[in-house]
């Protein structure tokens, strides 16, 4: 999806701004329901309306991929901190201060691809959402989320090739790459595990395995420091 | 008198019935409720302002465009027989006026 930017929200409010203060001197003024009010009438209801209704549904969408968003949901403070975590190093957090992720970088790494692959990524957060506010995640403390809210499904390798094409002479010159190129290919390898490139959230993994090594701030946890 | 007619006159009552005025302004009223919807989660886009917003915020739109729809249809139907900013009944539907004597007797 395209970057519309702030001027998108700015637009819509506008529009209904103008929208409402054409109702309420309707409301208020009382005036003769003439050609003119009509017209008036038809741009409060009609146009504007249908102006903010479109700009926000845009800037709405956009707002859901905005990291803030995804870390609006307690469950995912953890994943939040440890992303915008300058110190970090964990993979998501390397990745978010990446300028080609940005603020979007939960996005950026989880959406599906492909040509249904945003009507079908906004059709997984809804489950999100219905797991959120239905399912009980929100009545999950921290810890009970950490240990039991898990990605859905197992994270797709391509979505790392959108960048990491695996073509290039250099990823192709390094003899693991050669030797789990067709695991990777057919997704029985991620790329984020333990003997590879890490966990993408460390923290997540629990006590055993290298995710145990990292805090969600980032750094070494005391208490499972060897 | 065909079952089409006798339901087209029973439609054409009910719709003159009511005024033209209230239904534009619960239009507007309407409108109102659904653009603060929208604003809402311009200003505060969490996950349910955003979701409410796109769904019940834009359908509320929808109802009140709709309304304003039937407020003009119901103006075409009524003609001339009824100002339009008079609320209340049609004129052939209205109480007899008091007929003046122009004639000046006493």
């Amino acid at each position: 999806m395209p970057h519309a930017g702030p001027w998108l929200g700015y637009v819509a409010l506008a529009s209904a701004i103008v929208a409402a203060a054409i109702l309420l001197h309707f409301l208020l003024k009382r005036p003769k329901l003439d050609l003119r009010a009509k017209l008036m009438l038809l741009l409060g209801l009609g146009v504007f309306p249908t102006i903010t209704a479109a700009t926000s549904t845009v800037a709405g969408m956009e707002a859901t991929t905005h990291r803030e968003f995804c870390g609006s949901c307690h469950t995912m403070d953890d994943h939040f901190e440890n992303a915008t975590n300058p110190d970090a190093q964990s993979l998501a957090a390397r990745h978010s201060r990446n300028p080609f992720f940005g603020e979007e970088s939960c996005y950026v790494c989880h959406a599906d691809y492909g040509m249904f692959g945003y009507a079908l990524t906004k059709m997984g957060g809804m489950k999100h959402v219905y797991y959120y506010y239905l399912g009980g995640y929100r009545q999950m403390s921290k810890e009970e989320a950490r240990r039991d809210v898990h990605i859905a499904k197992p994270y797709d390798n391509r979505n790392c090739r959108q960048c990491h094409t695996t073509t290039a002479h250099v990823w192709r010159s390094i003899p693991d790459h050669q030797a789990a190129a067709a695991q990777l290919a057919s997704n029985k390898m991620s790329c984020a595990s333990p003997g590879c490139h890490g966990y993408a959230h460390p923290f997540s993994k629990g006590p055993d395995g290298l995710g145990a090594a990292t805090s969600a701030s980032g750094h070494p946890a005391a208490e499972h420091a060897p | 008198m065909s079952l089409s007619e006798r339901v087209r006159g029973v439609a054409i009552k009910r719709l003159r019935k009511y005024s033209v005025v209230n239904l534009v302004r619960l239009a507007c009223w309407v409108a109102l409720v659904g653009l603060a919807v929208m604003a809402a989660s311009i200003l505060d886009p969490s996950p349910l302002t955003v979701i409410f917003a796109m769904s019940v915020g834009e359908a509320i739109g929808i109802v009140a465009f709709l309304c304003y729809l039937l407020s003009i249809l119901m103006d075409i139907v009524r003609g001339t027989d009824h100002a339009a900013d008079a609320p209340g009944p049609a004129k052939q539907f209205r109480e007899p006026e008091p007929t003046r004597d122009v004639t000046g007797s006493p």
